[in-house]
């Protein structure tokens, strides 16, 4: 993505707003995976995540005109995935519990899919700031001082909160894959 | 996933380099894909937009007037009717309005019209 052959979301922005609808789908395609992801971690059901994720991008296209370029796209967008999503999860009543996203281990054939269950169930099971932090941390879009920014704190304190993030979801990988040695590190 | 090092990391004893291991294993697995039709579906929903491409009413237009000024210009106007209304106006100074004319006028108006429009539309898009 910062490669210099491929073209900046800004240079596509200006081709949106010059009416050029496939420099949006440009923008849809390089930015779906973050938006589902921000949008998940807070609604934590996928089929509700990607619709809000989709709406998310209906309102950036329609509110693209408001957009400053202060910040980078992704930072502002961030924000309209957060607010649908957040929106979305007051109007439904969901639970915020993981229980649709907990695994069956037992089912896991490969090696590949275990890790990435065992990753994305483990982050579910953590509590909302710490899966937001990890989240924005591992989707890596932004550095420290952004996801300050956007959780509204310090780059400091987002640095201690990611590591203890990291220790909890390290437990929690541990507590899901049914190890005695988490009764060792749980005391 | 390597359990001694998830351990390490559990038990806060774990050193950076373990730490940009153990973030190197979650990025790689980490995330979820969205549906393959993730796209589409967007785009599907997105409102039509008008683009600044010129548009096949606006071409017409073009068109219609570049014709018209050849034709005036080598006077290859051949229908008697419009031939009438130009001789028309320039003796009187003043339109009558024939059935061709009024044809001619109503198509331009509703070009216009469209044109108006599809600049409507824009404006309340960006807005």
């Amino acid at each position: 993505m910062h490669q210099s052959n491929v073209i900046s979301d800004d240079r596509l922005i200006d081709e949106v707003l010059a009416g050029d609808q496939k420099a949006f789908e440009t923008l849809v395609n390089r930015h779906k995976r973050f938006a589902f992801n921000v949008a998940f971690n807070i609604l934590r059901v996928e089929e509700e995540a990607e619709e809000a994720a989709q709406d998310a991008f209906m309102k950036a296209y329609k509110n693209l005109l408001r957009f400053d370029r202060k910040s980078k796209f992704t930072t502002w967008f961030y924000r309209i995935v957060t607010n649908e999503s957040l929106s979305r999860r007051r109007k439904k009543k969901l639970d915020q519990d993981p229980i649709e996203s907990a695994i069956n281990m037992g089912e896991m054939d490969t090696d590949a899919n275990e890790n990435k269950q065992l990753v994305n169930t483990a982050i579910t099971h953590l509590n909302e700031k710490d899966a937001e932090l990890l989240t924005l941390f591992y989707l890596r879009e932004f550095n420290l001082e952004e996801i300050a920014e956007l959780v509204e704190s310090t780059s400091n304190t987002v640095k201690v909160g990611i590591h203890r993030a990291r220790q909890r979801m390290a437990k929690k990988m541990l507590e899901l894959l049914g190890d005695e040695v988490y009764e060792l590190v749980k005391e | 996933m390597d359990r001694k090092l998830i351990e390490q990391i559990a038990k806060g004893e774990a050193d950076d380099l373990m730490m940009n291991q153990f973030d190197e294993l979650n990025f790689s697995h980490f995330s979820k894909e969205p549906s393959m039709d993730f796209t589409k579906k967007v785009m599907s929903s997105l409102p039509r937009r008008a683009s600044k491409t010129l548009s096949y009413q606006t071409w017409g237009i073009i068109v219609g007037f570049i014709l018209a000024g050849v034709l005036w210009s080598i006077e290859g106007f051949t229908l008697p009717d419009l031939t009438y209304a130009f001789d028309y106006f320039g003796f009187n100074k003043s339109f009558e309005m024939t059935g061709m004319l009024k044809g001619f006028m109503m198509i331009n108006a509703l070009l216009v019209l469209l044109l108006i429009d599809r600049a409507l539309q824009r404006r309340r898009l960006f807005s």
